[in-house]
């Protein structure tokens, strides 16, 4: 650990890079933004094991009582209904999203991983199950294992190893990346710290990509209740204003998109409606994560 | 209590305030550069990671965003319109980060002291405890720049009763955690002189985003908390304060928001863009020891 009050972070797992202070990044192209979208593919239990820990802000709104039928089956109404409405968005505008897939989903719903397969989209491992977040609360040995289920689960069900992680809620503890680098990962998309990819400490290094908390769905329109109807304006916005600042230096812009929420009947116009906008910029790489993860081993810049 | 230090004073009784220049309003942008801790050590009343066990990478990696991204960006924003920004700064951000040191000498940015990181809370202290906090952030801006810290503004907005007599003490002669007014108000303190500037814990962006409003309801606040004190400032002069977070308002969807808001307020005429020291200096020097209320 690096002692506090002294140049450099406040941890070993990246060193500070201030984005204006990094040679130029290039994308395949001459593109000015990657454009990647993630699509959750999660499956909440019902009785989740009396250890496990979740999201503190996923709860009743009187209290966090068993059994939970509501969040449980508004997610697998998202499993059942939403992702088709998904699908079709993704679909009518060409878009190849990365899709991070518990491993717990991966068995429960062997129909929508096919259905994915069939488009050939990417997928990346993303934990066992939505309700059992990796927290310091594992020990190194059970992450370790809990990794090796999530990637192994992913590529039994897919035919490829996944080559990178999103952790489930943004969890993680001090070990992660380095676990992640050891179980052969190329990338970690769990950092909301940044708007271009960067490398981490890890040997080998990982790329983190970062997720971009601010516009991801949940965050934006189920935690902090923004209006839906605001969501294609506001990611227009970022997009167009990290298109203009990318004259000089490539950026990154993703979506992250949980069927449950945005696949709900009311918001799912306003998904269509943020990638028609995003669909009026030129200059985009839609890319997978794994392909941003390739790029950025090759490029020279990214901030470490 | 509150008039243990500062006796009430009904605004429009006043003699009228004037800032330089006959401005109606001295308008100080404060942009708050922090530092969360990875891990933060000891856990006391108030846990900074509450989300989950720590450590928490979004609500870390979502400050972490500011220093890497974001300030950067809404600097670019405060340059192209010649705002002399106050920051209200975790000196140990400093420590960690010498570029953005070198960034804010450069520009001459005035320094609000925040304490030392923005996940150690100061409730609860004992009155050495917090003493010795307060010099050692005394200490480290004078290594880092050779002058003496002038304001005040406890971390996470997070203090005790002896704040204000320690900072004063400490020579500091500004202080924003008080949101009693809009002009300054000299505050009773065991030693010394001590002036309250007004900050802003409403319209302050961190605020917002713990709601459901975005940058352009933001921007909106900004412009209707300066419009209405511009019109006030013809009689009694103001301070417009704008508290910023480079994490929240430096995001590219709320960039342009701010830019606008910010751009509103410099267009004006009888506007006096200030830092926290100056407006304290200016209002010290109209104000006879001791008649400051």
């Amino acid at each position: 650990m690096p002692s506090y009050r002294a140049p450099g972070m406040d941890h070993d797992l990246y060193p500070f890079s201030a984005l204006p202070d990094r040679p130029p990044l290039r994308w395949p192209g001459g593109a000015r933004v990657a454009f990647t979208v993630t699509l959750y593919l999660e499956h909440w239990e019902l009785d989740p094991p009396a250890a496990a820990v979740r999201d503190s802000r996923f709860k009743d709104p009187f209290g966090d009582f068993r059994p939970d039928y509501r969040t449980c089956t508004l997610r697998e109404y998202g499993n059942r209904v939403g992702i088709f409405r998904v699908f079709d968005a993704l679909d009518r505008h060409g878009i190849r999203p990365t899709v991070a897939a518990n491993a717990a989903a991966c068995e429960r719903y062997p129909y929508l991983v096919e259905e994915c397969l069939r488009r050939g989209w990417e997928f990346a491992a993303h934990a066992t199950h939505a309700t059992r977040m990796v927290t310091a609360k594992l020990d190194e040995a059970r992450e370790r294992e809990l990794i090796a289920r999530s990637v192994d689960t992913v590529a039994a069900a897919t035919g490829s190893r996944p080559r990178g992680w999103v952790a489930q809620d943004f969890g993680e503890t001090v070990r992660t990346p380095e676990l992640l680098a050891e179980a052969g990962l190329d990338y970690v998309a769990d950092w909301p710290n940044d708007d271009q990819p960067y490398r981490m400490s890890t040997d080998p290094a990982l790329i983190s990509i970062p997720c971009q908390a601010e516009w991801d769905d949940v965050q934006l329109l189920w935690h902090r209740r923004v209006f839906s109807h605001r969501y294609p304006a506001l990611v227009a916005e970022a997009l167009s204003v990290l298109h203009e600042e990318a004259a000089g230096s490539g950026r990154y812009f993703g979506l992250g998109l949980h069927p449950w929420l945005i696949g709900m009947p009311h918001r799912i116009r306003y998904l269509n409606e943020a990638l028609d906008r995003i669909a009026g910029f030129d200059g985009l790489w839609q890319a997978t994560l794994g392909e941003v993860a390739a790029h950025m081993k090759t490029e020279g810049a990214g901030g470490a | 209590m509150i008039r243990d230090r500062v006796p009430y004073s009904p605004i429009v009784t006043r003699p009228p305030l004037r800032w330089p220049n006959g401005a109606r309003v001295a308008v100080w942008v404060v942009p708050n550069v922090e530092h969360y801790e990875y891990l933060p050590s000891p856990i006391g009343p108030r846990d900074p990671w509450p989300r989950m066990p720590h450590p928490d990478v979004l609500g870390y990696g979502t400050r972490d965003y500011g220093n890497r991204v974001g300030l950067w960006r809404m600097m670019e924003v405060t340059d192209r319109l010649g705002i002399p920004c106050t920051v209200s700064l975790n000196v140990a951000n400093w420590e960690h980060y010498p570029e953005i040191m070198a960034a804010m000498v450069e520009r001459d940015w005035d320094v609000l002291c925040h304490g030392v990181y923005n996940t150690q809370y100061h409730w609860g202290l004992s009155e050495d405890d917090e003493r010795a906090i307060i010099a050692d952030c005394v200490a480290t801006y004078r290594r880092f720049t050779g002058k003496q810290l002038r304001g005040w503004f406890s971390p996470a907005a997070t203090f005790t009763h002896n704040t204000p007599d320690l900072v004063a003490e400490a020579g500091i002669s500004y202080y924003c955690d008080w949101y009693h007014d809009d002009q300054p108000t000299e505050m009773k303190v065991r030693s010394g002189r001590l002036v309250t500037v007004p900050y802003q814990m409403d319209v302050n962006d961190a605020m917002v985003w713990r709601h459901p409003f975005e940058g352009e309801e933001f921007a909106r606040m900004i412009t209707d908390h300066f419009d209405t004190l511009w019109e006030e400032g013809a009689e009694h002069g103001r301070v417009v304060c704008i508290a910023l977070h480079p994490y929240i308002m430096g995001h590219p969807h709320r960039i342009r928001h701010l830019e606008r808001a910010l751009r509103h307020i410099v267009e004006r005429d009888g506007v006096w863009l200030a830092t926290g020291s100056q407006i304290a200096e200016w209002y010290l020097s109209q104000q006879p020891a001791g008649e400051g209320n």
